[in-house]
C-alpha cells in the first residue's frame, strides 16, 4: 500500500481564466443577471477542472437551469431586504429573523447540491447529513452560544464543522471529522483574548491623541477644524479593519487547516488522510495584495486574485493513501435541487473547504 | 477517420482507463475502443463533446454517465466542428480564448459601467425616490439626522426665542407661496462652516454659522428656499438611492456582498460629505428663484449670499474638478432664470 503524500496541483492560469472572467461577466450584465448562473457553473468548472489530484482532474457538472429558479427565489428575497434595510433597518428584521431559521436548510441544501455535482475521476460526491442535524449544528448551538454570551460558541463552531465535515461521501468512502472541541475553545478563545486587548488598546491611542487635540490652539481654521475629526476616524477605521482583518484571517487559516488535518476518508487499514500546510502570513499577504490590486485596477485584477488565492490553498493540500480511491465505487441516488447552493453563493457562506 | 488517445471514464469505477476514440467521418459515428474490451460504437448524434474551457481536457460523453477524456489539440477541434457544430455556449467558450473578443468585452463593460452610473442608475433612483411614500421619507430623514447629531453635528447656540422667530418669519412667507413640500426647520452647529442641509423628510438643517453670516433674515429664507428645492425633488432619497446601487453593483463584481450590508450605516453621512451634484443643485436654485419671486423676498437676496459666500469661501477647486457648480456660475444662472421667468429687477 502508497502511504507517500500526494500534493493537489492547479493547471489554471490568471490570464487565461481573464478572458472567461470577462466575457461571462459582461454576458451577466447584457442578460440583467440572467445569465449568473451558467458564469457560476462555468467557473466553478474551471477551478475544478484545473484542480489536479494524481493525475486526475476534479469537475463540476451542476445544471445552470436548476440554478436559476434558486437564483431567482434568493435574490427577490435579497433585494427586499436590502430595499428594506435601506429605507428602515426595522423593516429588514422579520427578513433577517425568517433568513436566520432558513439558514440551516439553505446549508444542508447548498452541502447536498454542491457534493452531488462535484465529481472526481467522473464520480460523484454526496453529502448525507440531515435536516434535522443540521438545525442542531447550525440553529441549536448557535443558540445556545448566546444564551451562554458566547462562551459557548467554539463549541458551536466544532458542531458545525463536525456535521459538514463529516457527511461527505466518495462513492462507498465517507468522511469522518476526528477533530476535538477543546482546540476550537483554546484557539477562539485566545483570538477574543486578542481582539479585546487590542481594541482596549486602540481605545486608549485615540482617547489620548483626541485628548490632546480638544486643549490645542483655541482658533482653528475653518477647514482645519473639519479636517481633525475625520482624520481621526479614518485612521480608528483602519486600526479597527486591520485588527478584524488580522483575527479573521489567522482563524481562517489555523481552521483550515486543522479541518484538513482531521479529516478521515475509509477510516480502517486503507484510511485516506489530507495534509493542509497553509501559512497566515503567506495567506494573509495574497489577501491583502489582492484586495488592493484589485481596487487599483478597477476590479481587473479580481480574476488573477481568485485563481492567486485558489492555488495556494489547493497546493498547499496533500493527500495520503489515496491510492485507495481506485477501489471507490459509484453509489445511485437521487440529485438534490439547486436552491441552496444560489443562496450560499449570494451570501457567500464559509464552509471551511 | 482520426483518431485520438483517451482515458476513459465509466462513471462506475474511480478509475481511468487507456483508450482510443476514432471519429469515422463518413459513418458519422465514433468507435470507443478501451483496452481489452469489444469497441463501444456511438452515432454522432448521440456524442456530446463539452465545449473547450481554458487548456483542460475535452470530454467527450458517450452516454449519460461515462466520458472520455481527449487532450485539446487543433486535430480534435477539426473534428469537433463536424461532429457537435452548433450551440451557443461554443460561440461563448470561443469568445473566453479570443483576444479580439476579450477586448471587445472589455470596451463594453466599461460603456456599460459608464452607462449605468451617469443614466441608468439615476433614473431608476428617481423613479424609486418619488414611488416611496412620505412615511418612508420621515423614517429616513430622522435617522439619517441621528446619525448626523451623533456624529458630524452639535446643538445649536442660538437663542430659542431667535430660533422660534425664524420659523414664524419662515411659515409666514411660505404661506405665500402654494405648493410647497412639507418641511421642519432644525438649528445646529457644524465645525464652523456656514452650511444648510435637507434631509429626505423634509427636516432642513440650518448652521449656526449659516445664520450669523448672513446680513438679513431675507438671505437665511432664500437658502431655506433652496434647501426646499431639494426637498421637493427628493434629492436626499435619490441620492441615497444612488449610492445603494453603486455600492451593490462594486460589491457584487468583488464578490463581498456580506461586506456591503455593513457598510450601510455610513451611507447618511455621505449625504452630507458628498454633497450633491451640479444637476441637483441647478435644480433646487431654479425652485429658490420661483420660491423668492412668489414669496416676495425676491432674488437678489440669493445672489448676494452666494456672492459674499465667494468672497469669504472660494471654491478650491474649479467646477469641472468638482461636481458641484462653482457658486459665481451658479450667480450667473440664478440671475437668467430670474430674467426668463419674466420677473422686474429685485
Amino acid at each position: 500500500m502508497e502511504v507517500s503524500a500526494k500534493p493537489l496541483e492547479f493547471r489554471g492560469a490568471g490570464g487565461e481564466y481573464f478572458g472567461i472572467w470577462i466575457v461571462n461577466l459582461l454576458l451577466c450584465i447584457v442578460t440583467l443577471g440572467i445569465y449568473i448562473p451558467w458564469a457560476r457553473v462555468r467557473t466553478r468548472r474551471y477551478f475544478h477542472r484545473n484542480t489536479v489530484l494524481d493525475g486526475h482532474s476534479f469537475d463540476y457538472v451542476a445544471d445552470p437551469k436548476r440554478l436559476l429558479i434558486g437564483y431567482l427565489i434568493v435574490g427577490a428575497f435579497f433585494i427586499i431586504y436590502m430595499v428594506s434595510g435601506a429605507i428602515n433597518p426595522l423593516l429588514a428584521l422579520p427578513i433577517i429573523l425568517v433568513f436566520w431559521l432558513a439558514l440551516p436548510w439553505l446549508r444542508y441544501k447548498s452541502a447536498r447540491f454542491y457534493a452531488s455535482n462535484s465529481t472526481y475521476r467522473n464520480l460523484r460526491f454526496r453529502f448525507d447529513g440531515t435536516l434535522g442535524e443540521a438545525y442542531t449544528a447550525y440553529l441549536g448551538f448557535p443558540l445556545l452560544a448566546m444564551v451562554t454570551l458566547g462562551l459557548l460558541s467554539p463549541y458551536a463552531s466544532f458542531k458545525g464543522k463536525e456535521y459538514y465535515l463529516g457527511h461527505f461521501s466518495f462513492g462507498s468512502f465517507h468522511s469522518t471529522f476526528t477533530g476535538k472541541p477543546g482546540w476550537f475553545f483554546k484557539v477562539l478563545y485566545l483570538l477574543a483574548f486578542g481582539g479585546i486587548v487590542g481594541i482596549a488598546v486602540v481605545v486608549g491611542i485615540f482617547v489620548t491623541v483626541a485628548a490632546s487635540y480638544s486643549s490645542g490652539a483655541p482658533h482653528h481654521h475653518a477647514g482645519h477644524a473639519e479636517v481633525v475629526p475625520s482624520v481621526s476616524v479614518i485612521i480608528l477605521t483602519l486600526a479597527v479593519y486591520g485588527g478584524m482583518f488580522l483575527l479573521l484571517g489567522l482563524w481562517l487559516v489555523l481552521s483550515k487547516n486543522y479541518c484538513w488535518n482531521h479529516l478521515v476518508v475509509n477510516p480502517g487499514p486503507s484510511e485516506i488522510a489530507f495534509r493542509s500546510q497553509l501559512k497566515v502570513g503567506k495567506y494573509l499577504w495574497i489577501v491583502l495584495s489582492n484586495i488592493v490590486l484589485t481596487v487599483l485596477t478597477v476590479g481587473l485584477f479580481a480574476p488573477f486574485a481568485a485563481v492567486r488565492l485558489y492555488k495556494y490553498r489547493v497546493t498547499s493540500l496533500s493527500i495520503t493513501g489515496g491510492a485507495a480511491l481506485d477501489d471507490a465505487m459509484a453509489v445511485i441516488s437521487s440529485e438534490p435541487n439547486a436552491i441552496g447552493d444560489s443562496a450560499s453563493d449570494l451570501f457567500d457562506f464559509e464552509f471551511g473547504l | 477517420m482520426s483518431t485520438f488517445r483517451a482515458r476513459f471514464y465509466d462513471g462506475v469505477r474511480a478509475i481511468a482507463r487507456d483508450a482510443s476514440v476514432t471519429f469515422d467521418l463518413e459513418a458519422r459515428r465514433a468507435e470507443i475502443w478501451v483496452d481489452g474490451e469489444s469497441p463501444r460504437r456511438v452515432a454522432f448524434a448521440d456524442l456530446r463533446i463539452e465545449p473547450p474551457l481554458g487548456r483542460t481536457a475535452r470530454r467527450v460523453w458517450i452516454d449519460a454517465i461515462a466520458h472520455a477524456e481527449i487532450e485539446d489539440s487543433a486535430a480534435f477541434r477539426e473534428v469537433e466542428k463536424i461532429v457537435s457544430p452548433q450551440g451557443w455556449m461554443r460561440l461563448v467558450s470561443a469568445a473566453e480564448a479570443h483576444k479580439g473578443a476579450i477586448a471587445g468585452s472589455f470596451v463594453l463593460l466599461i460603456l456599460v459601467a459608464v452607462f449605468m452610473l451617469r443614466v441608468g442608475l439615476p433614473a431608476m433612483a428617481r423613479s424609486v425616490a418619488f414611488k416611496l411614500p412620505q412615511s418612508t421619507l420621515d423614517s429616513v430623514g430622522d435617522q439619517t439626522l441621528k446619525s448626523l447629531d451623533r456624529l458630524v453635528l452639535k446643538p445649536s447656540e442660538l437663542p430659542l426665542s431667535r430660533q422660534e422667530e425664524l420659523r414664524k418669519k419662515f411659515d409666514a412667507l411660505a404661506g405665500r407661496v402654494p405648493g410647497l413640500p412639507k418641511y421642519r426647520i432644525e438649528f445646529r452647529s457644524h465645525f464652523g462652516s456656514p452650511n444648510a442641509f435637507a434631509l429626505p423628510s423634509g427636516t432642513i438643517i440650518l448652521t449656526d454659522e449659516i445664520v450669523k453670516f448672513a446680513k438679513s433674515d431675507n438671505e437665511i429664507f432664500a437658502v431655506l428656499g433652496h434647501e426646499l428645492g431639494h426637498v421637493q425633488n427628493r434629492h436626499g432619497m435619490r441620492l441615497i438611492l444612488q449610492q445603494t446601487g453603486v455600492l451593490l453593483a462594486v460589491s457584487f463584481f468583488l464578490g463581498d456582498i456580506s461586506g456591503s450590508l455593513s457598510s450601510f450605516g455610513a451611507l447618511p453621512i455621505a449625504l452630507v460629505e458628498s454633497g450633491y451634484s451640479r444637476a441637483f443643485e441647478q435644480e433646487a436654485d431654479d425652485f429658490a428663484v420661483i420660491f423668492c419671486l412668489r414669496s416676495g423676498i425676491g432674488t437678489r437676496s440669493l445672489t448676494s449670499l452666494f456672492a459674499r459666500l465667494l468672497k469669504t469661501h472660494p471654491d478650491e477647486l474649479p467646477a469641472w474638478f468638482s461636481s458641484h457648480p462653482n457658486l459665481s456660475a451658479r450667480i450667473e444662472r440664478i440671475e437668467k432664470v430670474r430674467r426668463e421667468s419674466g420677473a422686474g429687477t429685485n
